[in-house]
């Protein structure tokens, strides 16, 4: 039969046993009995989150794809290299966007939008 | 299926093959009672981070709905408090098999592009030996000093250490991780399956000495 160690004295795996238990206390770790989710869940803040969306539950479990627009990214890529260019300087000298860029701009963003709809 | 308790909404979902719809409003019903609260979890999780985490949620209720006829019926005794605990309990367990698969899949789909055996993918690798010691409960203080110690690490030690002692055996005092879990934490972190052993045996030694100056 094993010796019990002295309390006093911390080995490695007794060093292990108090780090899995400070990840239980602080809602780190997978609950192990039906006691540990009271401690899971007090540790989570859900307040920014959205309200479940039941309806594209449901379609998950038809195998159907979600009615919600796939996200499309920011960063819309440049039809043209020269235009980026001139957008790229003038972001790097970081002083106000000239009309004649901003025009450009805003043409090249309604492209992009109306593009980007058209393939919805 | 807004007044049914949890307990009543799994035994409804036990009645998936014959009574679909039924099953599935009450799945439905479950989804929208804890989803959020395990949404949540999952962003914090350090084991999850990679992961779409609506996504493996939804893969759990999915996977409970399938599995909710085994689901026992719980003693009569416990109150209803209790026996919401006990679901809760079942959900997140089945989330962290759902987790490991969703790791285990993304390693079979690398293995498989790069023309290897993957009759490997369901295994595991031990990081640890098996612990001999007769377990003592630490202490208060103990577990403090632990939590003072991992606070002051990189996230990047951090993650080392909570990823992989999410598959502690506080039974065996060992570690045993599921290969595909391990790979997939190696690129995250950018080590190999050798410096990242190596970092962590350091971190606990680091550990160890923390808790003995101090204790």
């Amino acid at each position: 039969m094993n010796k019990p160690i002295p309390m006093n004295k911390a080995t490695l795996a007794a060093t292990k046993r108090a780090l899995r238990d400070m990840m239980k206390q602080d809602g780190l770790a997978f609950p192990e009995t039906p006691e540990d989710i009271d401690r899971i869940e007090a540790a989570v803040d859900d307040s920014r989150l959205p309200t479940p969306d039941v309806n594209s539950f449901r379609q998950f479990l038809q195998g159907k794809k979600s009615d919600r627009p796939v996200e499309a990214s920011k960063i819309l890529p440049f039809e043209s290299a020269a235009l980026a260019k001139d957008l790229a300087l003038a972001a790097r000298n970081g002083g106000e966007i000239d009309a004649e860029v901003r025009q450009r701009m805003d043409e090249h963003r309604a492209a992009a939008e109306a593009k980007a709809k058209k393939k919805r | 299926m807004e007044n049914e308790t949890d307990e009543s909404l799994v035994t409804y979902m036990g009645f998936d093959d014959d009574e679909p719809v039924m099953a599935e409003d009450a799945a439905a019903e479950l989804y929208r009672r804890h989803s959020k609260k395990m949404t949540g979890w999952c962003a914090k999780s350090f084991l999850l981070y990679r992961q779409n985490h609506e996504d493996l949620v939804k893969k759990t209720f999915q996977k409970a709905l399938r599995a909710a006829k085994k689901f026992g019926p719980l003693r009569k005794e416990l109150s209803d408090a209790e026996k919401t605990r006990h679901v809760k309990f079942w959900l997140y367990c089945i989330l962290k098999n759902v987790c490991i698969d969703a790791y285990r899949s993304e390693y079979a789909e690398r293995e498989e592009r790069c023309e290897f055996d993957v009759e490997t993918v369901g295994a595991v690798v031990a990081l640890d030996p098996v612990d001999t010691e007769a377990a003592e409960p630490p202490t208060h203080r103990r577990v403090a000093l632990i939590r003072e110690f991992v606070s002051g690490l990189a996230p990047h030690d951090q993650a080392i250490l909570y990823n992989t002692m999410q598959f502690y055996d506080r039974r065996t005092g060992q570690t045993v991780m599921p290969k595909a879990v391990l790979e997939a934490l190696c690129a995250e972190l950018g080590m190999t399956k050798i410096s990242l052993r190596t970092q962590r045996s350091r971190l606990l030694e680091r550990m160890k000495q923390h808790v003995l100056d101090n204790e």
